[in-house]
């Protein structure tokens, strides 16, 4: 899986564009990631990648390395 | 997925992700479209519902703008005059309440509950839902939608539940039933159905137990997407969106195989496997034309060989009587299905086509965007349920003219070859011994006054929609007229057709709304009623000067001249839209010679 594809559906989360997104993005670096939006962002990747997440992990991945660690757990590996 | 596909795509292609993506792409470009103000009050987190509700109104071809009310403020927000609400002058108001914020009792601790209490719980439910929506109807005159209440999936009696006439599911299906009564007593308050729609996806699923309990959002993916789509269905239901007519491809769509080369008799449709699944799509198919849809069909055969499969195959539900028309021919779809729109008299964006063929599909949604399709998913099995799966037509009234309808617009579709073949029109429509009633509308006739207002797009002067309480008040009211057109000819009863909204003002009757439906058209009714109206208004002396404004929309060209036509005089051109005029003193309006004019039995002509 290219890390691309996550990043975009993030940026799609939080009604951002895609350049918005980096590799390290998370609540603490980009401005419209908050509480609320971060609901948008559970969904979204848990739709897209075909995953549920528990309600421990799904408050946590609040940056994008969180989330592809999440996604590794479940066997989707990144090749970028 | 690109924009433009977007508003195309078949609405079970859409996942969640699309509409997000699709708001995000409408709020960088926004679409020129016309305008729609929707608010939603709420006691939940549903702040990801918002673009699924955006996606699905500008695919019904609207540009919305969200208000989204305070967290759990439904209350403060309704009864206060200067609330944000009001100012937003919303033309659509949902009221969304969860019932574990509303009444924690009920939803989660049902099974401590003793004697009289869950009842009084009801009753407290329904007391407060009837007055934020008393509240809203103060102040403002705009559909309301109110939802009502999914069953619990594990009700905290257990098995036991089911047994007892006053359990938990019980009391929810009564509170449902109270809450549509309350929505019924206030006027254009509807039920949004979010106990049908979780029992569609599965509880499990409506509900997101894991985001309610980090975010107090109670809805899933799948719920948002629904209860989106429902949200827009009453909007185009109300503003004139309504789907019209089913086409149906034949081939592996009505029957299962090709006509031409398997036959009669190797063609699958009956009651068994896998001919069951075709009869299945005709039943919809069936339920839809006794809604009111009209049925057509649009096949690549020789038309031998499909009429002969419906007339005579034993195992056929779909018959001729129940089709407007079909055009069989070698000719590509697009081209067909502009045929089919003409000769119904009717928009191509009243459309719904259905075919089993992708190549079809994407030609006709490449050449006609406005038409919708519905590309037949693999399994068969699922064949009837994709027949209306994007609830095109889905209206909230159903008359005696829905039930009439395939009947008028198949005489329509003889008269035109009729009128091909007469070489004088006078003595054509002579012919037909139309027969044209006008008057004030019965009690009856109103909740098709407002149908009709909400429905006509084409020959519709000023585009005006009213609800049904707005049309009784107009009836009622000293200084406005109400007309109703009815009207029927040698081959078919036609119903109700017509309507025209006057309102007078110092001697002066001014034409607020006149629309007449498409199949009604080609007869000159439309000038016989207005000839009516304008000698009725006149009589009495009262008005002296009859008024009457165009104003254009994407679809109206048609009746653009209609004043002009009719002998009315320009006074005002403002671009496109224009304002006419004709003064009594001109004399009585001639009604046209081969139509005659009834009075209904209830109608009292003078006030």
């Amino acid at each position: 899986m290219d890390s691309g594809e996550l990043k975009h559906v993030v940026a799609l989360a939080l009604n951002v564009d895609d350049a918005e997104i980096g590799d390290d993005a998370s609540m603490d670096t980009v401005e419209a990631w908050d509480s609320l939006r971060h609901l948008y962002v559970v969904m979204a990747v848990e739709e897209a990648f075909g995953v549920t997440f528990d309600d421990g992990e799904a408050v946590a991945i609040t940056g994008l390395p969180l989330i592809r660690d999440g996604l590794e757990r479940r066997g989707i590996t990144f090749t970028s | 997925m690109e924009f433009a596909a977007f508003l195309t795509a078949q609405p079970s292609a859409l996942t969640y992700l699309d509409y997000v993506e699709a708001a995000r792409a409408a709020a960088k470009t926004p679409p020129a479209l016309p305008p729609l103000r929707l608010a939603i009050l709420r006691n939940a987190t549903v702040e990801t519902l918002v673009p699924v509700v955006e996606g699905e109104l500008l695919r019904s071809g609207f540009a919305p703008a969200i208000h989204l009310g305070d967290f759990d403020a439904i209350a403060s927000e309704t009864m206060v005059a200067d609330a944000p609400l009001y100012a937003f002058a919303p033309d659509f108001v949902v009221v969304f309440q969860w019932l574990e914020t509303l009444s924690p009792v009920l939803a989660t601790r049902f099974a401590t509950l003793h004697g009289d209490e869950a009842a009084a719980e009801v009753d407290r439910v329904v007391d407060q839902t009837a007055a934020i929506l008393r509240a809203i109807r103060a102040r403002t005159a705009v559909p309301v939608l109110l939802n009502d209440f999914p069953l619990p999936s594990r009700p905290t009696l257990g098995i036991l539940d089911a047994q007892q006439a006053h359990g938990e599911s019980a009391t929810l299906l009564a509170l449902n039933a109270r809450l549509r009564d309350v929505a019924a007593s206030v006027p254009d308050v509807y039920v949004l159905g979010a106990m049908r729609l979780a029992a569609e996806i599965g509880y499990a699923e409506f509900f997101d137990a894991k985001q309610w309990q980090i975010a107090r959002a109670p809805l899933g993916r799948r719920a948002q997407v629904a209860l989106g789509r429902e949200i827009a269905a009453f909007v185009r239901a109300l503003r004139g969106r309504t789907k019209k007519c089913l086409v149906l491809d034949c081939d592996n769509t009505l029957w299962g195989g090709v006509i031409g080369e398997d036959g009669m008799d190797g063609i699958a449709l009956g009651t068994t496997y896998p001919g069951s699944c075709y009869a299945a799509l005709q039943r919809e198919a069936l339920n839809l034309h006794a809604r009111g849809v009209i049925l057509a069909l649009c096949s690549k055969n020789d038309e031998a060989d499909v009429l002969q499969v419906v007339r005579e195959h034993p195992d056929m539900l779909i018959r001729e009587e129940h089709l407007a028309t079909w055009v069989v021919n070698w000719d590509d779809k697009p081209a067909n299905l502009r045929r089919i729109a003409a000769e119904l008299n009717i928009g191509l964006d009243a459309l719904v086509f259905v075919d089993d063929n992708p190549f079809e599909i994407d030609f006709v949604r490449r050449e006609l965007t406005e038409v919708a399709t519905v590309l037949l998913p693999k399994d068969r099995a699922q064949y009837a349920a994709a027949l209306n799966e994007g609830a095109w037509f889905d209206a909230l009234t159903l008359t005696g003219e829905d039930r009439a309808r395939t009947a008028s617009y198949k005489a329509n579709a003889e008269r035109a070859r009729l009128q091909a073949s007469a070489t004088n029109i006078a003595d054509y429509l002579a012919s037909l011994e139309i027969v044209m009633t006008f008057g004030p509308p019965s009690e009856i006739e109103i909740p098709r006054v407002a149908q009709l207002s909400q429905k006509t797009n084409q020959f519709n002067l000023t585009t005006r929609r009213y609800t049904e309480a707005e049309i009784r008040a107009l009836r009622d009211a000293d200084d406005a007229r109400v007309y109703v057109m009815k009207a029927r000819d040698r081959a078919s009863e036609l119903g109700l057709v017509g309507v025209l909204v006057l309102r007078l003002a110092d001697g002066v009757a001014e034409i607020e709304s006149c629309f007449i439906s498409c199949r009604a058209l080609g007869r000159n009714l439309e000038d016989a009623f207005l000839a009516a109206a304008a000698n009725d208004v006149f009589a009495g002396g009262r008005v002296q000067r009859l008024i009457g404004r165009y104003l254009p929309n994407a679809k109206n060209g048609l009746c653009e001249a209609f004043y002009e036509k009719n002998g009315l005089a320009l006074v005002e051109r403002d671009g496109r839209a224009t304002t006419w005029a004709l003064d009594a003193a001109e004399g009585a309006v001639p009604i046209p010679p081969w139509v005659a004019v009834e009075v209904p039995q209830h109608a009292e002509m003078v006030r």
